[in-house]
């Protein structure tokens, strides 16, 4: 039987079971590989776009499933989700500790134990361990009474509160774990709640676990038991910006002692990680302490791989509703709209001989028919008909890298469907709504969303900041419609590179748009080719905004600082320059129909 | 416990008693002057104790300048931090140990109009510490009108999200291996109560609506009513429960009704409706220390035309059992 309800709406992955997870998840280790790889990764990304799937898919339960395993031991690795919820770990109590020792090692017994409860939480629900054999049982009852008592006792537990389970079995031995380590988080917020409004010292007197003395020789230990993986523990603490800084630095001394062998940690953030020092002050780095992917920065610079990825994930989730399988059929085209563009492409290859200016006949056709076409809607014409956004591959570039947003607006569009059909199943999304859906989710993207990130700022000094990011934004993208609209070699731009240094001002507007998902951020070969500059690119969320054509590879334009500067101030005097062919540079090098090296992300991905 | 509704201008004569000490707040809003304005003269407090946020507009520091002088020369200011919840309890806990709160006898009225919602749950877990046999009576004087001149749909108190946090006093009882559950008791700010959700993705939502005939006016009710629809039709999955938005033991019977129903997860309450929907919640976690109470500070307040003051005052007072700490659910 299909599942009811709309195949495009987004769940909380923990929510989620392990059949579903295997139905719905599309394998992107290959673009992330370091992500199911030994070792300590941090992967950031603005939420919705997969990192807590990718989590929910390394969990025992689905690893099993997706491999056809019966056992653990047979699995490289034993992953452990650790959602870290915004006022979890973050208590405003443990304020009162800040410039005090007792802050470092109370904060990291409280993280220790809380991830430990989570790891007997995990073998409890997400492994399949009802069916161990006596045998195995009766080794996780020898944990118990040995490595992980000498632990707890030599932590200062030395009287458990619980007494030890009589019997071997082992979900019984599993529950008490759970419940000692539930206790020590208790006892450690039962401390803090005596300390919420003393400004004096209180004495602690609970004991104390920590990374090295205690949660990682508890976790070899479990490792080493007859029916756990052979392969690391590893630790997938999601949402890390949700921890206060201290937990933080002491996050980041675990990645610097450098354990993953036999504990690797996998932290996600949404790009508001508050530190890279550990509690000692020492930066940690990669290559050496971590590696590093922005998931964003892979999708937006490896358009293919990226519409592979929606491809899948779509054909999945229209197969589990038992709905046509094929995404391009599913959100057709306006084919009224594609006939006239097919037609002007047609007369580009006919001309082509003559007057072409790329290498290939298919060069102009592909590069000139839509940019032509949006310009034939901007005319006197303007506002009897204009363009449709609309069909899946535009649909996959719309969400700028990001599947939360190829999911939601699908979401809408499925829903309105439902709402003006028949009461049959829905085959398709007419063109007309895709637009509509799309259009809509730029204007609130760029306005009403804007407007409220705008609102949160309670920093006066920053509210400008953002009244300087809408600037820009409007000034970047009225200048890329205009040199859509002209009769400039390379029409589709989405990007600025730097030939000069920004300065502290723009960059900080620049890094502003990059936090909120209006800018990306990269690197590309500097005009001298010399090194490299940095790269901003908008995101193609906002092609319907400023009428753009999000659609295949788009080129860059180099400016000074000063220019920027111009558009942060005077957005409508940059638009301006930019019709007159001033402020922005071509790319010196760029051989606009050659096939030149593509830009290079800051993971070395291709830009386009 | 019991509640009346008084004219302000009535306020004083109906107060049975002297009460000594005397705790209010400065705000943005005309109305943080009403209750003071209308016990200032008649004797019927001793000390007084103005609070104020110090990292506010220039207009609160002027209200709060206003309020200290109308209720004379042994008025003391308390300087609240917005941003920084143990300045504010430091701050609060210093003022009323001078006030001789600590001598456990003391009787309080508690203009409680214009406190945030953190300073109140703040200032109720001190308070809680030191009420021996005095009584408590909080007084609350509703507003005429919400954001001022604006239709129903587009009335909004505040904007945006700073931060959320726990609030001091409340840290609940973590037990990672549970679910969450977090109970949202609405009030008119649909973007704040949104912003919630998406930072705290529980497992368990329950969503609170202010009963019909409890708000302190119907038409509040009716904006509270569309903030209600606006955020539960962007929420896929929760559950709806509906709670007095005046009586305080009443909030705390429905809340901690509505946390038995999914024992097995970690509870965190966000009070954001009434202040006396607030000090029911309080009373909740008194009982139930698992509880933890969160707080999303706004970014923005509609300081141009948050409210019209009203012409009334609504009165509870605290009996002893309120103040008892309980065993856990």
């Amino acid at each position: 039987m299909s599942p009811k309800g709309n195949p495009f709406s987004v769940h909380t992955p923990e929510d989620i079971t392990a059949s579903e997870v295997v139905d719905l998840f599309v394998d992107v280790f290959s673009d992330f590989y370091n992500v199911p790889n030994q070792g300590n990764t941090f992967l950031h990304g603005p939420r919705g776009s997969g990192k807590s799937m990718m989590f929910r898919y390394l969990e025992p339960d689905c690893q099993l499933l997706a491999s056809k395993q019966e056992t653990l031991r047979n699995l490289p690795f034993y992953a452990v989700y650790i959602p870290i919820k915004n006022t979890d770990l973050k208590l405003t109590e443990l304020e009162r500790l800040e410039n005090k020792h007792a802050n470092v090692v109370l904060n990291e017994h409280f993280l220790a134990v809380f991830i430990a409860a989570r790891v007997f939480a995990s073998l409890r629900d997400r492994a399949n361990v009802e069916n161990l054999s006596t045998e195995h049982a009766q080794s996780f009852a020898l944990f118990l009474a040995g490595p992980l008592g000498k632990l707890l006792n030599k932590a200062g537990l030395t009287k458990p509160p619980r007494s030890l389970p009589k019997d071997r079995k082992i979900s019984t031995n599993l529950q008490w774990c759970i419940d000692v380590f539930d206790d020590l988080c208790s006892s450690v917020v039962n401390y803090l709640r005596r300390l919420s409004f003393r400004r004096t010292a209180l004495t602690y007197t609970g004991p104390l676990c920590g990374y090295l003395d205690f949660l990682l020789p508890m976790l070899k230990e479990l490792r080493a038991l007859p029916f756990m993986p052979r392969g690391p523990i590893y630790l997938l603490l999601d949402d890390a910006d949700n921890l206060n800084e201290t937990q933080t630095r002491i996050l980041n001394s675990w990645v610097f002692c450098r354990t993953s062998a036999d504990v690797s940690l996998k932290i996600s953030t949404q790009l508001n990680y508050k530190t890279f020092r550990t509690a000692t002050d020492q930066r940690i780095d990669s290559p050496h302490d971590y590696t590093e992917i922005d998931i964003s920065t892979v999708y937006a610079s490896s358009r293919s791989h990226y519409y592979g990825r929606v491809e899948e994930i779509v054909r999945r989730r229209l197969k589990r509703h038992q709905l046509p399988e094929n995404p391009t059929e599913f959100f057709p085209v306006y084919a009224k709209q594609e006939r006239a563009i097919r037609e002007i492409e047609a007369s580009y290859i006919a001309k082509w001989r003559e007057t072409g200016r790329g290498n290939r006949p298919r060069d102009d056709a592909y590069r000139y028919a839509r940019p032509d076409f949006i310009t034939s809607l901007s005319g006197p014409k303007k506002g009897s008909s204009k363009y449709r956004y609309a069909g899946f591959e535009q649909l996959v570039y719309l969400s700028s890298g990001v599947i939360r947003y190829f999911l939601e607006p699908a979401s809408r569009m499925y829903a309105d469907a439902q709402a003006t059909g028949d009461g049959g199943p829905i085959t398709h999304i007419d063109s007309s709504i895709q637009d509509t859906v799309i259009r809509d989710e730029a204007e609130r993207f760029m306005v009403a969303e804007f407007q409220k990130l705008s609102d949160e700022e309670a920093e006066p000094r920053h509210a400008g900041r953002f009244l300087q990011l809408r600037n820009l934004l409007h000034a970047l993208g009225g200048a890329f419609h205009e040199i859509l609209i002209s009769d400039k070699s390379e029409r589709r731009v989405f990007s600025i590179a730097f030939s000069d240094v920004p300065d502290r001002d723009v960059l900080h507007v620049l890094k502003l748009g990059v936090q909120y998902g209006y800018l990306h951020e990269a690197s590309i070969g500097n005009k001298e080719g010399t090194g490299r500059t940095r790269m901003f690119v908008l995101s193609r969320r906002l092609a319907p905004f400023f009428m753009l054509d999000p659609t295949g590879f788009a080129g860059y334009k180099f400016v000074t600082n000063s220019a920027i500067k111009e558009a942060i101030l005077r957005p409508k005097a940059f638009i301006n320059s930019i019709s007159n062919g001033e402020l922005l540079e071509d790319p010196p090098q760029m051989s606009l129909f050659e096939q030149d090296a593509p830009p290079k992300s800051d993971n070395g991905a291709e830009e386009a | 416990m019991p509640h009346t509704k008084t004219k302000l201008s009535e306020l004083s004569d109906t107060l049975r008693q002297r009460f000594d000490i005397f705790i209010c707040s400065a705000s943005y809003e005309e109305r943080c002057k009403s209750i003071p304005n209308a016990v200032a003269d008649g004797g019927k407090v001793g000390k007084r104790l103005v609070c104020f946020n110090q990292r506010s507009s220039a207009v609160v520091t002027s209200n709060a300048r206003q309020l200290l002088e109308r209720l004379g020369s042994s008025a003391q200011r308390v300087p609240l931090d917005k941003g920084n919840p143990l300045a504010t309890a430091d701050n609060l806990q210093r003022a009323l140990s001078q006030a001789g709160a600590d001598d456990g006898d003391q009787s309080y009225l508690v203009d409680i109009t214009t406190f945030t919602h953190e300073s109140l749950l703040i200032l109720l877990r001190l308070l809680q510490a030191r009420v021996g046999r005095g009584l408590v009576l909080l007084s609350y004087s509703p507003a005429d009108e919400y954001s001022i001149g604006l239709p129903d749909e587009e009335k909004w108190l505040s904007k945006g999200i700073t931060d959320i946090r726990s609030v001091l006093g409340y840290p609940g009882t973590t037990r990672p291996s549970r679910k969450s559950h977090l109970i949202v008791l609405m009030g008119f700010e649909t973007d704040r109560a949104e912003r919630l959700l998406d930072e705290y993705q529980p497992h368990v939502v329950s969503l609170g609506f202010g009963k019909e005939g409890t708000a302190t006016a119907a038409k509040h009710h009716r904006v509270n009513q569309l903030a209600f629809g606006q955020l539960a039709n962007k929420v896929s999955k929760y559950n709806e429960f509906e709670f007095s938005c005046v009586d305080v033991a009443a909030v705390e019977s429905v809340i901690t009704a509505q946390a038995s129903k999914f024992p097995e997860c970690n509870v965190v309450i966000a009070p954001m409706n009434t202040k006396l929907s607030t000090v029911g919640v309080a009373g909740a976690a008194f009982r139930n220390e698992d509880f933890q109470l969160c707080y999303a500070s706004a970014a923005q307040y509609n300081v141009e035309g948050y409210s019209r003051p009203g012409d009334t005052c609504v009165l509870t007072a605290l009996s002893a059992e309120y103040w008892k700490e309980g065993a856990n659910i």
